[in-house]
């Protein structure tokens, strides 16, 4: 056997230098007679004689070099090298087919590559912790929080318990916090327990993780820091370890620098792991943790699913029974966990590419088909010169890899370009899309694609093997590969449709998110979020007389409309919430504890309605001198009020707030805002007055403190409405807040960035698939154009004696339209079945637009049939203009 | 003086063996050698010499180098690999038995 292959490897070689095996051995056989005939000379012959003696004991030296060269010869490979040069050859000849043909495969392969390297991240391949796959995400799902969590009381009871775990690990999620120094620096800290970086594997490159006794309220402060914050902070230098800097205002000493590749199970920002020192409870209460765990040898998630059962019903005994059934049991890999609302998404992207591909082999496919009518008689004569079926289906093939491999080459090429295009559109949102590039994976990818296409190119063509009668016969028609084509065009039509539908319903989507009144008017709104360090600002008088500064600067410039201030902005991003039972108007039955859902709740400056332009339905807002006062008032949302004084007027009533809260009186009722992430569908929501808190040690904020839960007001988000360039009013801000104070850090964006981040993904996905869409109608439609005018010129015979026998010129094209528009009809038919399964599928990113959408559907198929009929006019026309006497002649 | 033909399949054998007992070796030096070794009763057909050694090359069995001769020629010499020394046992012992056999059938005759 090894003998064999070595055989094989040594011919190989030898193909590579032909030449040099061939003059070696001439010379060989040369050296060979002159030595011969140096012998016959020295016998005494004269040289003439001896010369001729030498060659004729040789023998025949021309057959001789023949039967050499035979021990080199690979018979079959070097078929397929003749098979090749042959093909290309033949490509050459017709560059307008090969350009085509090699143009629609790099169009396929580009997409599908770019495409692929973005999923290939999301889908795919393996996360940077050892053994990813075991690492799962446990908790409990429930409209409180997104995404799962425990309360601390029930994780350490899970601690205790027999579990399918070898570690189990919990973390509170990445809040900001912010690095007071002379430069100071917001950042994002991870409060973690202090088995989490075990847990996911993770060892520190420098210094070491803290241990349970740092992990402690009372302990000192410890945390390590991420590999970039050490080189940008402390120049990679090793003595960062040990250094003591101050983080939010207290003393943290650096134990231990995070790896490179550190990347949290949320996937967001760490400049900071810190200690989240959770004291122990006992079940059913405490704070809500992110629970990690890393499952044993030959569990599988269903399986600890499953043995978990008791204890995810004892971890739902903290919610209400009534709202239990809102409440579901998460189990899943971290995988799952990371990419849980861009999922559906990729695979939709995904299947999008593959139906590109599909048509793009299809198209391609229909091209070689063309040419291989056209080259009917050339192939009928190979055969009938005794070319056998295997050769000839070789050939084909071979022209289709020939094509798909300069189309990958190309194709390679263009995904290059588009991946930066989808970099540059992207939102930041999707996940990892940063890290995408067309690596070795990627380019196997491609590589697999392309034999994929080939073959499925290769394949109609090989499918029709060539009949020697067409030589005799006069004239290469009527063969069943025009079947075959029509096919391939209905296919390319179905998919297109599928494809047209379903960015159209993206499309839909987009536009019903981006026009749904978010309830604010988002024009000529600048926006900043602020945050004053507890170092310079120890105490809430300092804080207030900033933000209080700040507005009065602001509020002098004649341009600034209006200048607020408030914890929070709708309708993207974070919002203050409380649980909805706490919210007890008097005289009306008690909400049981856990009942009810949250109402999301803001502090605001008496401006903020002007600000955003929300108007107040009843009643009034909040004012100014009310900030000094101690009267206790509170402004209801549309939906807040109907809910919970259904058919009453709410101005005047009372609201307590459980369970020692303070009675709050409601002034006003303010239009609903988007303030859930979901256009059209806003939470119920109150507003508070930002107010002055004299002194927090003597109780007076006693109230602000219940109802807000402790919010610092530190951080506030300043909104300026002003009708200057938001670049200018950007420039104001930035100017204000450095004049009273240049260390302050602060985010500056404009309200309409803020409301279209919401729907960026979307957008990104809707632009994507639209462009899936436009390619695909565009290669359908010249498919289609190409198989009309390829028929045309194959019935021009029949055309001439049908007009020669009276058919009008209309009649003509109208035979030619007939045809074309069946088969559309056909794959519309297909398509419009499809896209609605697509449809179906689609369901759960489709806001507000009804995924059995039919007016959308019968657009999308007039268009496609409007293009279709554009794309056979054409044709028919020429077909029209035939004239009989000459398409006779040539016959 | 008369010369016969080599028999049949046992070219690769003299090649093989000439290489073995001379270690390099040119292929007018194997005609040569062969011719010699064996009184002058074996010709070596030149003609197939050649494409013999070519095939030996594919196989393996032996390499090939350009070298001068001490004529000061430049002439390609022939050397055995370990898998040709390998051939040429399995050679020589199925041509010693049918040989063995052949001059017992002719022995009982």
């Amino acid at each position: 056997m090894f003998e064999r292959v070595a055989e094989q490897y040594r011919k190989l070689r030898a193909l590579l230098q032909r030449k040099r095996l061939h003059r070696d051995f001439e010379q060989e056989v040369r050296a060979h007679l002159e030595l011969r005939a140096q012998e016959y000379a020295e016998r005494g012959a004269a040289p003439e004689e001896a010369r001729r003696l030498a060659e004729r004991r040789f023998g025949n030296r021309l057959a001789l070099s023949e039967q050499a060269g035979d021990a080199w010869a690979m018979p079959r490979l070097e078929g397929v090298f003749q098979d090749l040069r042959y093909g290309a050859r033949g490509l050459c000849r017709n560059p307008v087919f090969s350009l085509t043909a090699v143009a629609i495969i790099a169009a396929g392969i580009a997409a599908t590559s770019s495409v692929f390297s973005v999923v290939d991240r999301l889908l795919f391949r393996s996360l940077p912790y050892p053994d990813s796959d075991r690492l799962v995400s446990v908790g409990i799902i429930h409209p409180l929080l997104d995404g799962e969590f425990l309360v601390s009381g029930d994780y350490f009871h899970l601690r205790a318990m027999e579990t399918p775990f070898t570690a189990l690990t919990s973390w509170r999620g990445a809040a900001r916090c912010d690095l007071t120094e002379e430069h100071p620096q917001i950042l994002s800290c991870a409060p973690v327990e202090s088995t989490f970086l075990p847990a996911f594997g993770i060892a520190p490159v420098l210094g070491r993780n803290f241990t349970n006794g740092e992990d402690q309220a009372n302990a000192r402060k410890v945390a390590l820091i991420s590999y970039g914050l050490w080189q940008s902070r402390f120049g990679a230098n090793p003595a960062a370890i040990g250094k003591t800097i101050p983080i939010d205002g207290v003393p943290t000493e650096i134990i231990g620098v995070l790896p490179r590749d550190f990347e949290l199970p949320t996937l967001q920002r760490a400049d900071l792991v810190v200690p989240q020192a959770v004291p122990f409870r006992t079940p059913s209460q405490g704070t809500p943790l992110r629970v990690f765990g890393r499952l044993k040898n030959g569990v599988t998630v269903e399986q600890a699913r499953a043995g978990l059962g008791p204890f995810f019903h004892s971890a739902m005994a903290f919610i209400n029974p009534r709202e239990r059934a809102a409440a579901r049991v998460a189990l899943r890999s971290v995988r799952d966990f990371q990419i849980q609302d861009v999922k559906l998404a990729s695979w939709v992207l995904f299947g999008a590419t593959f139906a590109i591909l599909l048509i793009v082999c299809a198209n391609a496919a229909n091209l070689l088909l063309a040419r291989s009518a056209a080259r009917q008689r050339e192939l009928a004569l190979r055969v009938a010169l005794g070319a056998g079926r295997a050769r000839l289906v070789r050939q084909t093939f071979l022209e289709a890899l020939l094509l798909s491999a300069f189309g990958a080459a190309a194709g390679c090429a263009l995904a290059a370009l588009l991946l930066r295009v989808f970099k540059l559109v992207a939102p930041a949102t999707i996940p990892r899309m940063e890290q995408a590039a067309l690596d070795g994976r990627v380019l196997l990818f491609t590589v697999s694609t392309t034999l994929l296409c080939g073959i499925l190119m290769g394949l109609a063509p090989a499918a029709v093997s060539p009949r020697p009668e067409v030589l005799t016969g006069w004239r290469a028609s009527s063969c069943p590969r025009i079947g075959v084509r029509r096919f391939l065009t209905t296919a390319q039509i179905a998919v297109s449709l599928i494809l047209l539908s379903g960015a159209g319903l993206l499309l839909e989507t987009l536009w019903r998110m981006q026009n749904v009144a978010p309830g604010v008017n988002t024009g000529q709104v600048v926006t900043a979020d602020i945050t004053l360090g507890l170092e310079r600002y120890p105490n809430s008088l300092r804080r207030e007389k900033f933000f209080d500064d700040l507005l009065a600067r602001l509020r002098a410039n004649p341009l600034v409309a209006s200048a607020a201030l408030s914890d929070t902005v709708p309708p993207a991003g974070f919002v203050h919430n409380r649980p909805f039972f706490v919210l007890q108007v008097p005289g009306q039955p008690l909400l049981e504890r856990g009942e009810g859902g949250v109402a999301a709740w803001r502090s605001i400056s008496p401006d903020y309605f002007a600000a955003l332009q929300i108007p107040i339905l009843r009643g009034r807002g909040f004012r100014e001198e009310e900030r000094a006062s101690r009267e206790q008032t509170i402004v209801l949302s549309a939906s807040l009020a109907r809910r919970l004084f259904p058919n009453q007027d709410p101005i005047g009533r009372v609201i307590h707030f459980r369970p020692d809260g303070p009675d709050d009186t409601v002034i006003g009722v303010a239009a609903d805002v988007d303030n859930s992430g979901i256009p059209g569908h806003p939470d119920p929501e109150y507003y508070l007055l930002r107010r002055s808190v004299t002194d927090p040690q003597a109780g007076a904020n006693v109230s602000l403190a219940a109802r807000a839960l402790h919010v610092y007001d530190g951080e506030a988000c300043l909104t300026v409405r002003s009708s200057a360039r938001a670049g200018v009013v950007a420039d104001w801000i930035r100017t204000e807040v450095a004049a009273l104070d240049p260390t302050v850090p602060m985010t500056i964006a404009t309200m309409r960035q803020r409301v279209r981040g919401m729907s960026d993904r979307l957008r990104f996905n809707a632009i994507l698939l639209t462009l899936f869409a436009l390619i695909g109608v565009l290669l359908a439609a010249s498919g289609l154009y190409g198989l009309i005018s390829f028929l045309v010129v194959q019935r021009t015979g029949e055309i001439g004696v049908r007009m020669a026998l009276g058919a009008t010129p209309a009649r003509i094209a109208r035979l030619v339209v007939d045809d074309a528009l069946g088969w559309t009809a056909a794959g519309i038919a297909i398509g419009l079945a499809g896209a609605i399964v697509t449809a179906r599928s689609l369901r759960s990113i489709l806001v507000e637009v009804r995924a059995g959408n039919l007016v959308l559907f019968a657009a999308a198929a007039l268009l496609l049939f409007g293009i279709a009929l554009a794309a056979a006019l054409l044709p028919s026309l020429r077909a029209s203009r035939i004239d009989p006497i000459q398409a006779l002649r040539r016959e | 003086m008369p010369r016969d033909e080599i028999p049949p399949g046992t070219l690769y054998m003299l090649i093989l063996k000439t290489l073995a007992r001379g270690g390099e070796m040119h292929g007018y030096e194997i005609a040569n050698s062969i011719q010699a070794t064996s009184f002058q009763v074996l010709l070596v057909e030149e003609g197939s010499l050649y494409p013999a050694l070519q095939r030996m090359l594919v196989k393996g069995w032996v390499t090939a180098q350009w070298g001068t001769t001490s004529g000061n020629r430049r002439a390609r010499y022939y050397h055995l690999t370990a898998a040709g020394r390998k051939q040429l046992n399995v050679e020589v012992s199925q041509f010693e038995r049918v040989t063995g056999a052949v001059a017992r059938v002719i022995g009982t005759a």
